[in-house]
């Protein structure tokens, strides 16, 4: 990857200035920006994790408490192992089921640009008719898969209403809507070297051969920005299980988001959920780290090898 | 520099301008989420009109129609103030309420929402001495307990508003009872009976799935659809208060409790608590909608508010519902219980005080209740004009009229300023209880401690 040096000058004079201040005040608007709704709420939040706080009344400083209650909360740790078993099954399998479909899109075959925008469509659908269409799908007095299994004298399956069942049924939809994961994958997938293939070809690899050491090894830096996007948008899950379960059956859906949601807003604990704010912010940026530090050994660059 | 005249001077004053004018229009107030429903007045108040904002939670055409018609009429006949009604989703209504109150720009009307959380917090006006000046209101036309309600530490917090009658009656789909072999005219009294009738009415196929419930014991006023913000029904049904406000505290660690949430596993239990969670998310809750379970035909008891007469007899006009008392414990076998409704006009700190309690005021007159009641089947706790309506024009609201004076207790939601915080617990010790994870006691226990708690770290100052 080409890298670009700016080079400072080696002493800031008159036009130099002009210059940096022209530059500035074109950044301006994105700059104020970031200022007011991103660094302003971040640092409000943090101060308000160490307070009692409900909006309504002053804030009541109470030092660590915020997180020390947090750590004693069982429910704070049931949501965060919901959270982490959605990341450690959603993301393979979504990432995966992307690829996949990818792979077989990337072929040549009658029809390939309508199947191309039918696994697209529901990157581009609202949330709230993604839900709508799967409670219909999922339901065990009518539903589309239940519908069937009753009309051959089977018991439904409780897809959303049993705690053990629930969460892969999230996954299941989450792996459904990766469109925009598969557009990406396209992408990497058509800049591989035709002539990789043929000198594989030559070497006698098969077909699964190929896909292994040569797609999937050139295509490791889109896998590498697609798993971290996901990663990221999975550990703050929220409108699709809010929509299907609020949290339900028992718990077994209540991902960190939502509980985040519950405490700041239906509990007016404003205070509290800044604290489970930036404990999710500490828990995303480890979580991202360690991939970042582990991805020298897994992601090829093909260009930085040459 | 462009070779063809524009020097770089003009092409950076140019991109100037155009950045002046793109941060110009984006500073322009955005239409906010609070949008009107589509029943709102596309009439611009006219500028010499104070405008009051009115937030409320109920939705539905017909609904959202009746209360537009009154802050239309109200609007027609007012000088001064012009109303703008906004129906926002029940779940959404406290994060917007709370965000409005700490932009300052509040609604100058709240109603539908966690009242005693913002009453308890001073959030909203304390009304006393507008009420006691006010030539429209008389708190002794109100039923004793609604007016009770509406009060937080000896201080009036809420007006009646819209929709405040009684919350309580079994109802039932008279053909489902009798296709079971049971007779509609002698309806169960205690929790043991309504299981006997739960049993013989619920069906499954021959591969044990549900087909036809008996009786959803969370379903609507039971506590766990929209609208609930306690467990209101189950406490009283066993004869005990949850919260004690005399003392400020809370009373889940009692056998009565343990009781109550015994007798919801044992109707779980029967049909399958997946199976149960399956049909009320299938078909959803309540009595509002063709397709949820009562009206739809594939449920046949539920425990509601007076609503449900007008309610049922527009989405579901070919079935013969009965209304009658709920049941009890078997202890309390006989005793007849009601609950006054818990909705009232709020005026947030910031808001047009004045002229929000004109229309509030309003919406308790005659003119407004016989609107509402019209467009929507709505009542409120206002007893001089309950003595006109006709109840004979609705099925089953005779039961609700009769009921106010025949009940031997008459009762009222409890000032809990931590409404939400409960009702978040009792979900999940119902659902703990249900599917197995505690037993009955240690639900009540934990339920107990997480309130007890929660009130020491919000609301030391009552502890």
């Amino acid at each position: 990857m080409a890298s670009l040096q700016i080079k400072k000058p080696r002493h800031f004079g008159k036009q130099s200035r002009r210059n940096f201040l022209r530059g500035v005040l074109f950044a301006s608007p994105w700059i104020v920006g970031f200022l007011l709704w991103t660094v302003y709420p971040l640092v409000a939040s943090f101060y308000y994790s160490f307070m009692r706080y409900d909006v309504l009344r002053p804030p009541r400083f109470v030092g660590m408490g915020n997180y020390i209650d947090l750590f004693n909360d069982n429910l704070f740790h049931k949501v965060t192992g919901n959270t982490f078993y959605f990341v450690a099954l959603g993301v393979p399998l979504g990432l995966a089921s992307a690829f996949a479909l990818a792979a077989l899109l990337n072929n040549d075959f009658k029809l390939r640009s309508f199947f191309r925008a039918i696994f697209f469509l529901p990157a581009v659908m609202p949330t709230i008719v993604i839900a709508e269409i799967w409670r219909w799908v999922y339901s065990p007095q009518y539903g589309l898969i239940n519908a069937v299994l009753r009309s051959w004298g089977l018991a439904a399956i409780p897809w959303l209403s049993s705690p053990s069942l629930a969460k892969l049924s999230l996954i299941i939809i989450h792996c459904w809507s990766q469109g925009a994961a598969i557009v990406i994958f396209l992408a990497a997938l058509q800049d591989v070297p035709r002539s990789l293939y043929d000198a594989a070809l030559v070497d006698g690899a098969n077909r699964w051969q190929q896909l292994w050491h040569v797609t999937i090894p050139m295509c490791t830096p889109a896998i590498l920005f697609v798993g971290l996007t996901n990663l990221i948008d999975v550990f703050q899950y929220f409108t699709l299980g809010w929509l299907l379960t609020q949290g339900g059956p028992n718990r077994a859906t209540e991902f960190y988001s939502m509980y985040l949601y519950r405490n700041a807003f239906k509990f007016l604990k404003m205070g509290y959920a800044s604290a489970l704010a930036w404990v999710l912010f500490l828990i995303v940026v480890s979580v991202t780290l360690l991939i970042f530090r582990t991805s020298a050994r897994w992601v090829y660059y093909g260009s930085a090898a040459e | 520099m462009n070779k063809r005249g524009m020097s770089r001077r003009e092409f950076l004053r140019l991109s100037a301008a155009g950045v002046t004018g793109l941060l110009a229009t984006s500073c322009v107030p955005q239409p906010t989420e609070v949008a009107p429903t589509e029943a709102v007045a596309t009439v611009a108040p006219p500028p010499e009109k104070v405008t009051v904002d009115w937030w409320y939670t109920w939705s539905g055409p017909s609904v959202v129609e009746a209360l537009q018609a009154v802050a239309d009429r109200f609007n027609a006949k007012n000088d001064t103030i012009y109303v703008e009604g906004h129906s926002i989703p029940w779940e959404e209504v406290e994060a917007k309420l709370l965000t409005a109150i700490a932009g300052g720009e509040p609604p100058d009307i709240a109603a539908c929402i966690s009242y005693v959380e913002f009453w308890a917090r001073g959030a909203m006006q304390p009304l006393d001495d507008l009420i006691a000046a006010s030539e429209v209101i008389d708190k002794d036309d109100f039923l004793a307990s609604a007016w009770q309600a509406g009060m937080w530490q000896g201080k009036t917090y809420g007006v009646p508003h819209v929709e405040s009658y009684l919350r309580f009656g079994l109802v039932y789909n008279e053909d489902l009872v009798k296709d079971a072999g049971l007779d509609p005219d002698s309806p169960p009294q205690t929790w043991d009976e309504a299981f006997e009738w739960h049993e013989a009415i619920t069906k499954f196929d021959a591969a044990g799935n549900l087909e036809l419930l008996g009786f959803d014991p969370m379903d609507a006023m039971g506590g766990s659809g929209a609208g609930i913000v306690d467990p209101l029904f189950w406490p009283q049904s066993f004869g005990f208060k949850w919260w004690l406000e005399d003392g400020a505290e809370f009373a889940f660690d009692n056998p009565l409790f343990v009781e109550a949430l015994a007798t919801i596993k044992r109707f779980y239990d029967h049909v399958g608590v997946e199976k149960m969670e399956g049909f009320r998310s299938s078909y959803g809750t309540w009595c509002m909608s063709p397709t949820s379970g009562i009206p739809a035909g594939v449920q046949a008891m539920v425990v509601t508010g007076y609503w449900a007469a007008a309610s049922l007899k527009q989405v579901a006009p070919g079935k013969k519902f009965r209304f009658t008392w709920p049941p009890n414990s078997s202890e309390r076998k006989g005793i007849k219980f009601q609950c006054t409704g818990g909705h009232y006009g709020s005026i947030p700190i910031g808001g047009n005080l004045e002229e929000a309690f004109k229309f509030v005021e309003y919406t308790t007159t005659e003119e407004a209740s016989q609107i509402i009641f019209e467009g929507s089947g709505f009542l409120g706790p206002r007893l001089s004009y309950l003595e006109k309506v006709d109840a004979s024009e609705v099925p089953g609201l005779e039961f609700f009229f009769n009921s106010a004076t025949e009940a031997d207790e008459m009762n009222a939601g409890l000032a809990c300023p931590l409404s939400a915080f409960v009702y978040d617990q009792w979900v999940e010790a119902v659902d703990a209880v249900n599917f197995g994870d505690k037993t009955p006691e240690q639900a009540a226990q934990d339920i107990q401690e997480a309130c007890t708690k929660q009130l020491g770290e919000q609301f030391p100052e009552l502890t």
